[in-house]
């Protein structure tokens, strides 16, 4: 992942490189509340195929009130339980771009598996955490690979 | 919400696991366990439909149960809330890892411990 620094200083995030490198791994730390759901169902028995489709707006209130980005995920269910998700993060000058199986929104992991602008070529993995339900909020880890 | 659920509630602080009850309310039936040997005893005989699991257990650490849950064929299918004093990003990763199907620090908000559990409980319906 090139330009590490250049991303934490464009999201305004917690950042933690390894080794003192400028390009290397790093963490992006922010937080999203969840301003969209809607769940279309497909019908069939035990949900599956159903979608659910998210919109979130993400923060760093360490540094500002306002929303710094947007997030957009689709989600389709495999079983009762298990579902497929792609995700969108739309941070300052670039996109992450994630997508993982999953049973629980509440708490997952997803791999990063692309990105755009400063982002690009990004690799690593999303780790997701909810903190609040009413508005659903969670806070998102990224760890970019180097 | 189907009626007649069991949760397990595992903590070695009688007081919280008053708590976690009243904050989840009489919708459940309870089963407690003040540590993990308990609370593999009562898990394995009650087979509960959830566990609100406290990391720091006396002797094995909730962490370590939280393994042997997932690992049991029997239990692996249970949804396990994880509630820890401890709240750095590494520690909801270690309860990822360990299978935790939501990781909620203390001191918790008994409303939104209500609405994991209802969400976790429907996603396993």
């Amino acid at each position: 992942m090139a330009a590490a620094a250049a991303a934490a200083v464009a999201t305004g995030a917690v950042l933690a490189r390894g080794g003192g490198a400028e390009t290397g791994p790093a963490t992006i730390r922010i937080t999203d509340v969840q301003t969209e759901f809607r769940r279309v169902d497909a019908g069939a028995p035990g949900r599956i195929g159903d979608v659910e489709v998210l919109r979130q707006q993400l923060y760093n209130r360490r540094i500002s009130p306002r929303p710094i980005g947007s997030a957009y995920l689709v989600c389709t269910f495999l079983d009762r339980r298990t579902r497929q998700c792609n995700g969108t993060y739309v941070l300052p000058k670039g996109k992450i771009v994630v997508a993982g199986a999953l049973d629980s929104r509440l708490l997952y992991e997803a791999a990063i598996v692309g990105g755009t602008g400063l982002y690009d070529n990004a690799r690593g993995a999303l780790t997701v955490t909810a903190t609040a339900l009413r508005p659903r909020r969670n806070v998102l880890l990224f760890r970019l690979a180097g | 919400m189907r009626e007649g659920r069991t949760i397990l509630v595992v903590d070695d602080e009688p007081p919280l696991r008053e708590l976690i009850r009243v904050s989840l309310g009489d919708r459940f039936a309870f089963a407690e366990a003040g540590d993990a040997d308990e609370a593999w005893a009562e898990a394995k005989l009650r087979r509960p439909d959830l566990v609100v699991l406290d990391i720091m257990l006396p002797g094995r650490s909730g962490l370590e149960l939280l393994r042997q849950l997932k690992s049991d064929t029997e239990l692996a299918h249970v949804p396990v809330v994880v509630l820890s004093a401890w709240q750095t990003d590494q520690d909801a990763r270690d309860a990822l890892d360990a299978g935790a199907d939501a990781f909620f620090p203390k001191p918790f908000a008994p409303d939104e411990l209500a609405r994991v559990v209802d969400v976790l409980l429907e996603d396993a319906a």
